[in-house]
């Protein structure tokens, strides 16, 4: 059906004005057949950096839930941390790196502007020549949106193995209140059509978007810009409830329904606040509540909550995920995990072997890492 | 002075990113980087990926470096016999001297070696880390 | 083998701000003819060792700027070996002597390093190491020898106490020597408090990086013997190579091309160790003399440091090493290094050694290594009586 539309130079047109429904009816079902975690393994706790500032660290601790938070060592980057992450998958997987069909990595600290992490990491696993490779972009939800596009190639069946990494080491100016949050870390997942390798079923998936200027970088800028509490409701609440609400009502499911529910997790409250009112309850959040712990790796966080969950479910257990990326928009998913998951769960170094793998570091060092790094990402 | 050039890097991407190494077909002695002539005697070999295992021969932490390492100094290198036979000359990251001894064992990393500049390339290769 | 050495000269080592490449090397040119009582047309080859000279001074070609300091139309060639390049050249000097292509030959090693950072300095020697593997890795030349070092500790035993001697006795030499780089002593202490370089070798464990020029003037026996010259004769040769890198050895505490090297300079000299009376090693760093003098037969594997230490190696022992003040404190032009030994023995073996002077010397050995004992050279020389 066709009505008139105003045209942007004032103009106006005759065109389509409502979606058709049901064309997603020939999709193949798609799942995660492999997914890895890495977090590097330097800590620098909230206390070091409030004291390297003069500011009261009770009060930040109480406001942001954050006590530590993962730095990566000077030679490590996005690529370096994906590729460890990724490797995780692949055992899980138990896949040879050779047949991965396509590459998708969502960052927001990509070492170039112009030149690809995804070719750097499909070279360092070993890969053949023979697949596609991306890098994506989208503040906080870079990762999500990779595992989206991988679902989408495996859906259409276009390739048999896709794989997604969400990676990042996030920088904050010196004396910023992102300072305390902006971590390292990457979690990688490979995806295919094949269901007697599914560790869990991407049931359903739905995306939200707008033009929302809530947190920003200039492309020769070291460091982002934030809108204060702007990245609040406007922003990281209205697009993740607005997309939790709106996958709940396409599954038609209720709160109740999930088992294992995962935000962004740009600090330890938000997520719970979300998760307050969206009507779920604190033991729902609790096994994919992971940014207290290691404070928030971007691209990487929400995705390593479900890695976190996944390293710990049993069979049959549901999930929720949304994401967040600034500039806005939020990626939710419904999960179901399978029996094999357990199988694999040991595979492979665990998020929680991860996070308790750490060596403390003081502000000097912690400083020192980030100086050398000027410049490079 | 420094960087040869990427290409040079990209010819031994394999090597660099990898391990990868080279066998002798005739007595199965396992090369890193490979060589032409084996020790036997043999000319002919097969790439062959190496596993980053080994153990440590020995071990320096180098604090006075050139220009393009200045941004990575101290940092600490070994010689590590890999489980699979060669000997690789690598850094040993995320440690410093006193952390490290002859017969430690070690596994490798992806890590990134050299930036060259604000504007040249970056290249990565295997380092390697004490296994716990 | 018996090869005249008639004429030689070397610049003094150090930080020459006012003198250049050409200047260095014409300077030890023009002194060594002078010293033979030559003309420059009586040269009829020269040869030249040079490592750096391209990449620091953007100056390759050195062979044709030696012969056009004596305006001559000789052949002139540049010899590269890293630090080995002057013992190299003193090598292709000899073949041609020997092959009967010329009679008297002029050696000649230069270096200019000051011109350049201590960081662009270290960037240029590590082109001896096995760059694509080696330098990729951030391994400086003092890194290598510091793995070589903490090898050869863990094996035999000794501490840095004992490298810290090898560097107390060349600056002790070294005051003596009016050419060297540095002319004051040390201690034990100073060697161990310096600024760790690569670990455990300090600042002091290391040799400087100098400018400086040394040349020879060879000939054959009866040309010496026409211009009353025959004082001093090389009687031994030797040369030989390992893998160019560290992680390819067999063994980390031994350099296999010194062994080498030195067995054939014995055998051709027709001598042994006994018939030594002084020793000018390679001492890169303070563990390369403790190795060397094990790798050229003098001390048992694992004893050199032990005896250094126990004096067996000073300037009035039974075998003094290093009486120049070695790299250490006699400076390290590399390319002329090689070549600067040949100077130091026959002034010894001609009584001209002042101070330094070892009694009763009549058979030196020079041993000069380029990398990690990649490339090595031994020579003998004797007084002639």
């Amino acid at each position: 059906m066709t009505e008139e539309t105003v045209r942007p130079d004032g103009g106006s047109r005759a065109c389509r004005r409502v979606r058709v429904e049901g064309c997603e009816r020939n999709k193949q079902l798609v799942g995660i057949v492999g997914y890895g975690a890495y977090i590097p393994k330097n800590r620098i706790k909230t206390e070091a950096i409030a004291q390297a500032w003069a500011q009261d660290y009770a009060k930040i601790t109480a406001s942001l839930a954050v006590h530590e938070k993962a730095v990566a060592s000077y030679d490590q980057d996005t690529v370096t941390l994906a590729v460890q992450a990724a490797e995780n998958a692949l055992v899980r997987a138990d896949i040879a790196p050779e047949i991965v069909g396509a590459l998708y990595i969502g960052s927001e600290s990509h070492p170039y502007a112009v030149k690809p992490s995804a070719t750097i990491i499909g070279t360092a696993l070993g890969c053949s020549r023979d697949y596609l490779a991306v890098d994506m972009e989208f503040a906080c939800k870079g990762g999500t949106a990779a595992l989206q596009a991988a679902y989408g190639l495996i859906a259409s069946n276009l390739v048999q193995y896709a794989l997604a990494i969400g990676s990042d080491v996030a920088q904050a100016a010196p004396g910023d209140i992102l300072e305390y949050t902006a971590a390292a870390g990457a979690a990688g997942f490979i995806m295919s059509a094949n269901n007697q390798e599914f560790l869990a079923t991407i049931d359903a998936t739905l995306s939200v978007s707008s033009d929302t200027p809530d947190f920003w970088r200039r492309s020769l800028q070291q460091y982002p810009e934030h809108v204060g509490r702007f990245t609040g409701e406007p922003s990281y609440f209205a697009h993740t409830c607005e997309a939790a609400e709106k996958i709940m009502a396409k599954t038609g499911s209720t709160q109740q329904d999930f088992d294992h529910v995962i935000f962004h997790q740009p600090n330890g409250k938000f997520p719970m606040q979300a998760g307050k009112k969206l009507g779920f309850s604190h033991k729902q959040l609790e096994l994919g509540l992971i940014s207290p712990d290691i404070g928030n790796s971007y691209s990487a966080t929400a995705l390593l909550g479900l890695t976190c969950v996944l390293d710990r479910a049993e069979a049959g257990q549901k999930i929720l995920l949304v994401s967040y990326g600034s500039g806005s928009g939020s990626d939710a998913f419904v999960m179901t995990t399978t029996s094999l998951l357990q199988k694999r769960q040991h595979s492979a170094k665990k998020t929680s072997e991860y996070i308790h793998d750490k060596k403390y570091i003081g502000y000097a060092q912690y400083r020192q890492i980030y100086q050398a790094r000027e410049g490079i990402r | 002075m420094g960087i040869t050039s990427p290409i040079e890097h990209w010819r031994l991407i394999k090597n660099r990113y990898q391990l990868q190494g080279a066998v002798c077909v005739s007595c199965e002695k396992a090369y890193y980087p490979s060589v032409y002539v084996c020790s036997c005697g043999s000319r002919v070999f097969t790439p062959k990926k190496l596993r980053g295992h080994g153990t440590i021969m020995s071990f320096t932490e180098v604090l006075a470096s050139t220009e393009l390492f200045k941004d990575s100094v101290p940092y600490c290198l070994a010689l590590i016999k890999l489980d699979d036979g060669p000997v690789i000359l690598a850094q040993v990251t995320d440690a410093h001297a006193q952390d490290l001894s002859i017969g430690l064992s070690v596994r490798s990393v992806f890590r990134r070696y050299i930036v060259d500049g604000q504007d040249g390339l970056m290249y990565y290769g295997i380092k390697f880390v004490i296994n716990t | 083998m018996k090869i005249a050495v008639i004429g030689i000269a070397s610049t003094p080592y150090g930080e020459w701000w006012d003198k250049s490449l050409r200047q260095l090397l014409a300077e030890s040119q023009l002194a060594a003819l002078a010293d033979a009582g030559l003309a420059p047309q009586e040269i009829q080859e020269i040869f030249v060792a040079n490592m750096c000279a391209g990449q620091l001074s953007s100056q390759v070609n050195i062979g044709a700027l030696a012969t056009s300091i004596l305006g001559a139309h000789i052949s002139g060639t540049r010899v590269e070996g890293a630090c080995a390049s002057g013992g190299l050249a003193l090598r292709a000097g000899i073949a041609a002597i020997e092959s009967g292509r010329a009679d008297v030959v002029m050696v000649s090693g230069v270096e200019k390093m000051s011109d350049v950072s201590h960081a662009q300095g270290t960037q240029s020697l590590m082109s001896a190491t096995c760059y694509e593997t080696e330098g990729f890795v951030g391994a400086t030349f003092p890194a290598l020898f510091a793995l070589v070092t903490r090898a050869y500790m863990h094996k035999f035993g000794i501490t840095r106490e004992h490298l810290a001697t090898v560097s107390v006795k060349n600056h002790k030499n070294g005051s003596l020597n009016p050419r060297a780089h540095f002319r004051k002593e040390i201690t034990i202490q100073d060697v161990l408090a310096s600024v760790v370089i690569a670990d455990p070798l300090t600042l002091l464990d290391c040799s400087p990086m100098s400018d400086g020029a040394a040349t020879v003037i060879i000939s054959t026996p009866e040309f010496a013997k026409k211009i009353g010259k025959l004082g001093v004769s090389i009687i031994g040769s030797g040369q030989a190579s390992d893998t160019l890198a560290l992680s390819q050895r067999e063994t980390f505490t031994e350099f296999k091309a010194t062994q080498y090297a030195a067995k054939q300079a014995f055998t051709i000299a027709g001598v042994t160790h006994k018939d030594i009376d002084l020793v000018e090693v390679h001492d890169a760093f303070t563990m390369a003399e403790i190795i060397a003098l094990e790798d050229l037969g003098f001390f048992e594997h694992g004893q050199a440091g032990y005896a250094t230490m126990a004096g067996q190696t000073a300037l009035q022992s039974k075998l003094p090493v290093n009486m120049s003040g070695g790299l250490k404190a006699k400076g390290h032009p590399v390319g002329a290094t090689g070549v600067g030994q040949i100077v130091e023995l026959v002034e010894q073996l001609l009584g001209r050694s002042c101070s330094r002077q070892v009694r009763d010397a009549r058979m030196g050995l020079a041993h000069s290594m380029g990398g990690l004992g990649s490339t090595v050279t031994v020579h003998i020389l004797a007084q002639e009586l």
